[in-house]
């Protein structure tokens, strides 16, 4: 009798899976989303690149010591009112997107944005610079720098709405006055 | 015609030409078989290139099937809903580097794909395509079949053996097991409708289920429920015999890691996917020439028929799919249109199929059948090997049997 | 006849042998880097050792080198599969060790996206036992239901997977908008998808008669080798630390505690401990529907100084994460740091239970049973 109920068993429960994947095949929606082509809507806190605004930064480095892996570098120059952030460094290849650089930090300076594509060809590309450089005489070196902040794969179509431009767009700004 | 061969000096080609064209008609008048063979090869050829592009054809359907039976969307790159993969897949398969490992058993290592090749594709010498698209209408057709197709166990087990891995060593004592096992439900199944018939020949099989009323005269309606089971013991231990999931415990990836194909790379490697695929559609063929009236045409033109009422419903299922899918992603919503269209399509397919070859009829339904077994694929668990010896030896075989002993005794009586 | 006497001679004196193979660390159902060292007879295995440490991390030293709130991103990478769970228990670790009060709104929540983690944490189990079986499809099913709470998680923490969300006295951040709404519309339908799951694999006939009395664990068995979680409860012993010892509000919420019922085969076989994690998502559903309901308003986190030094002293705690019991033991010496850290991880200890079952049995119920206590390498190793 187990011998029949089995086979019987067997045959009908196949049945019902054959008939729900059959259902999915016909009615249910495909959820895939074409990578490259479309793009999930992400939400507004998602921790994406790290983004720091030098001109807000106070150099407290409270970020940095906040950071568990020391991904984030700062040096500044002058006192008081000259106060400077010389050099603000985010090695995005160390970091672990925690999170805890943008909690610790008084002034909303250091900041998550929507970006997340950041393969690049350079392992120097990883290094995010937000520093403002040095106060008058400019290395040569680092005037050729500012367009590297930008998130290194923003070249790319649509990146979500921070623009990636803003980095270095405040660096060149800061070395005006 | 006089032969041209008293040139001075070198021939050059038109002499030659010249000189073949005028002997060959009388060489080929002479040697009639030499004739046949050469079209035979150039038939057998064509056979071969066109399980090929099946074989690419089946590998991108089973990937948009299985895609869309889990709610995903598949290959979508490469041409119109990835069908430029089924061409891209084997020149990147056929680019791959060859590797063999340094402690496998080279030379077997390096022939068993050709083996499981060369088995697999002799078995198409007996289908009988349509009335008169046939290999070889031989007497023992079915038998060869069998045979010929237990070729690939040879193959299977050289692959497993010679890998000289432990997991694919597995698999080959699997692939022994199972496959000798299947023989048995296979052929006890193929017996009954040989006895049905009288005869083993392919293409009487099919002549003998043709009938003005189409599906009628069926092998798979005869007696009913008799021989709808005989094909269900077919089917399953066809699936078996070809390692097809849920039976694929020579390789189950699972547990065995690739099985028999683990250590293989490349062409060599596809040479093994291309036999699973052709061996599917052997089982589908042969499950399509023993119940399903091989190359037979429906009626399904002619009204009040069963095919007519089969038929239609079917067609309009895959209609409605058919503008689900096309309204859901790809064109804007709601075109009554598109309907119109549809319809019109079908008219046209229903009209058309008054002429459709019967050749297109057996490929119809055997890609009906490979669709049910990608259907199982991506349905059901895979058995234990002791549970797949069960169900052989303790499930089909004596149903085989009993069916077997059921289909003399109506054939004693009735006919 | 005498060659067929010849015959069986000539098999007797034919040598055979144990064959050992290494299952892993690349192995497709290994869910990871774990090598099981597997002698063999035939299918049948003979004996199995599991051989860890492919991804160990040094999870407990790194704990030593960093203050109480940093360490909480490296507990994400724990079970990877449950990094709530695995948040929560630390940041109740250290309140228990400095008695930081967490304010209601924060105990809500948390219960909350721990149920939640639960509910995807098992998802993963039970699909990819499924993917063990040989059945492809129910494990994107599952992980489709996955991917609408992972949104739910992006959407309050902003990771699908590392979440750190947890903190020392409550939760890093509120509930963004609508969330509330977002989660009742993701529970509603979610019953009928675990019964489509039921039809399509719990009560597949083929799956049963895998999975039913095979990898019995018995109760003292399992209770010798430390086994916790599902994979205990399975075998009938109604071990459940958020019923046993309510931590957190656990005392507030109506919930059943899953036990193997041996509805298909023994008590504590692979299919009750498969059954216990789909029925352990129903409960879980329960507690998230009563916590939407009793989610009161309010602070979500504690204030605490800006160098956090608990007082010296060790606290063990214990939390019932997807897999089992998570533990750590964490010992201060009254500064910023850790003086040590334990952490004892469900998936390990379940993990020790494999060569004490795996005895006699064939081949691919070494891979079912594998999959039935759904381990995470991560945690395993740490």
């Amino acid at each position: 009798m187990q011998y029949v109920e089995d086979i019987f068993r067997t045959l009908l429960t196949c049945a019902q899976g054959m008939r729900i994947t059959m259902r999915h095949l016909l009615f249910t929606d495909n959820i895939t989303v074409q990578y490259p082509d479309h793009k999930r809507v992400l939400p507004e806190r998602f921790r994406g690149v790290l983004h720091a605004d030098s001109t807000k930064c106070t150099g407290c480095t409270l970020c940095a010591r906040a950071c568990p892996v020391n991904c984030i570098i700062i040096e500044f120059e002058g006192k008081g009112k000259d106060r400077r952030v010389a050099r603000f460094e985010i090695d995005i290849s160390t970091c672990m997107w925690c999170g805890l650089c943008v909690e610790a930090c008084r002034e909303s300076a250091i900041e998550t944005t929507l970006e997340y594509e950041i393969s690049c060809y350079v392992q120097d590309d990883m290094r995010l610079k937000f520093g403002l450089g040095p106060k008058k005489e400019q290395l040569p070196a680092e005037r050729a720098e500012p367009p590297a902040p930008q998130a290194p794969s923003s070249g790319q179509t649509g990146g979500p709405s921070t623009p990636p431009e803003s980095p270095g767009g405040s660096a060149p700004g800061g070395q005006q006055p | 015609m006089q032969p041209v061969t008293a040139s001075v000096g070198a021939p050059d080609l038109k002499d030659r030409l010249d000189v073949l064209l005028t002997y060959l008609p009388s060489f080929l008048s002479s040697h009639g078989e030499i004739v046949s063979a050469v079209f035979l090869l150039i038939v057998a050829l064509a056979v071969l290139l066109g399980v090929s592009v099946y074989v690419c054809l089946a590998v991108w359907l089973e990937r948009k099937i299985s895609a869309d039976m889990q709610d995903r969307l598949g290959p979508m790159r490469v041409g119109w809903h990835g069908v430029v993969q089924m061409l891209v897949d084997p020149v990147k398969l056929a680019l791959k580097e060859d590797l063999c490992p340094g402690a496998a058993d080279r030379p077997f290592f390096m022939l068993a794909p050709f083996v499981v090749l060369a088995a697999s594709f002799a078995t198409f010498a007996v289908m009988p395509f349509s009335a008169a698209f046939i290999l070889a209408d031989l007497d023992i057709g079915v038998l060869y079949v069998a045979s010929v197709g237990a070729g690939v166990l040879v193959g299977l087990v050289m692959a497993g053996w010679a890998s000289n891995n432990k997991w694919a060593l597995f698999s080959a004592i699997r692939t022994i097991a199972m496959l000798v096992s299947y023989e048995i439900p296979v052929g006890l199944s193929i017996v009954t409708v040989v006895m049905m018939v009288g005869s083993l020949s392919t293409q009487k099989i099919v002549l003998a289920q043709l009938s003005d009323a189409g599906m009628a005269g069926w092998h798979l309606f005869r007696f009913p429920p008799v021989f709808m089971v005989s094909f269900l013991v077919f089917f399953i231990a066809g699936l078996a015999e070809v390692n097809r999931t849920p039976f694929d415990l020579a390789e189950a990836d699972s547990e065995l890691v690739a099985g028999f194909h683990t250590e293989y790379s490349g062409m060599r490697w596809s040479f093994f996917f291309l036999a699973e695929y052709a061996d599917m559609l052997i089982v589908s063929m042969l499950g399509t020439v023993l119940y399903l009236g091989g190359w037979a045409p429906l009626t399904v033109t002619r009204p009040l028929t069963i095919d007519f009422w089969v038929f239609w419903g079917m067609a309009a299922l895959l209609a409605w799919y058919l503008h689900w899918l096309w309204t859901r992603i790809y064109l804007p919503r709601g075109e009554y249109g598109l309907i119109v269209v549809q319809t019109a399509i079908l008219i046209a397919i229903a009209l058309a199929l008054l002429v459709v070859p019967s050749l297109a009829w057996f490929l119809i339904k055997s890609l009906a059948l490979i669709f049910v077994m990608m259907w199982l694929r991506w349905t059901l668990p895979r058995p234990r090997i002791d549970q797949l010896m069960y169900l052989c030896w303790k499930v089909l075989i004596p149903v085989a049997f009993v069916n077997l002993f059921v289909v003399g005794v109506m054939r004693l009586y009735w006919r | 006849m005498s060659g067929i006497v010849d015959q069986v001679q000539r098999q007797k004196a034919l040598k055979t042998d144990r064959m050992t193979i290494n299952m892993g660390p690349q192995h497709p159902s290994t869910h990871g880097v774990l090598r099981l060292l597997v002698t063999t007879d035939g299918e049948i295995v003979d004996h199995v050792e599991p051989v860890i440490g492919y991804l160990h991390r040094c999870k407990e030293k790194i704990a030593e080198n960093l203050p109480y709130y940093q360490f909480m991103p490296y507990t994400d990478r724990l079970d990877y599969l449950a990094g709530m769970n695995n948040n929560w228990a630390w940041a109740m670790a250290v309140e228990k060790l400095a008695g930081v009060k967490v304010p209601e709104r924060a105990e809500y929540i948390r219960v909350m996206f721990g149920e939640l983690n639960r509910i995807a944490s098992h998802l993963v189990a039970v699909g990819t036992f499924g993917l063990d079986l040989g059945t492809f499809t129910p494990v994107l099913y599952c992980f489709h239901e996955r991917e609408k709470i992972l949104d739910l998680f992006e959407a309050t923490c902003g990771a699908r997977l590392t979440y750190n969300y947890y903190r020392i006295g409550g939760v890093a951040k509120d509930l963004p908008d609508g969330l509330v709404t977002k989660i009742r519309e993701f529970l509603d339908p979610f019953e009928k998808r675990i019964d489509e799951l039921n039809t399509l694999l719990s009560e597949n006939h083929i799956f049963v008669r895998r999975t039913a009395n095979v990898g019995v664990f018995p109760p003292a068995l399992a209770l010798d080798y430390g086994v916790t979680g599902p994979s205990l409860r399975a075998s009938g012993v109604p071990h459940d630390l958020r019923r046993a010892a309510p931590y957190s509000i656990y005392d507030r919420f109506k919930f059943e505690v899953v036990v193997g019922r041996g509805e298909k085969g023994t008590v504590g076989d692979t299919w009750d401990r498969y059954d216990c994690r789909v029925r352990e998502m129903s409960e879980s559903v329960k507690i998230v529907r009563q916590c939407l309901d009793g989610l009161p308003d309010g602070e979500v986190r504690t204030k605490l100084p800006a160098v956090f030094k608990p007082p010296k002293g060790h606290v063990l705690f214990k939390a019932e994460n997807p897999k089992g019991e998570l533990g750590y033991y964490v010992v201060s010496d009254g500064s910023p740091k850790p003086s040590r850290v334990h952490i004892r991880g469900p998936s390990f200890c379940n993990l020790s239970i494999i060569p004490a079952v795996c005895r006699g049995v064939m081949l691919a119920d070494l891979v079912a049973i594998l999959g039935s206590i759904d381990i995470v390498l991560g945690e395993v190793d740490r």
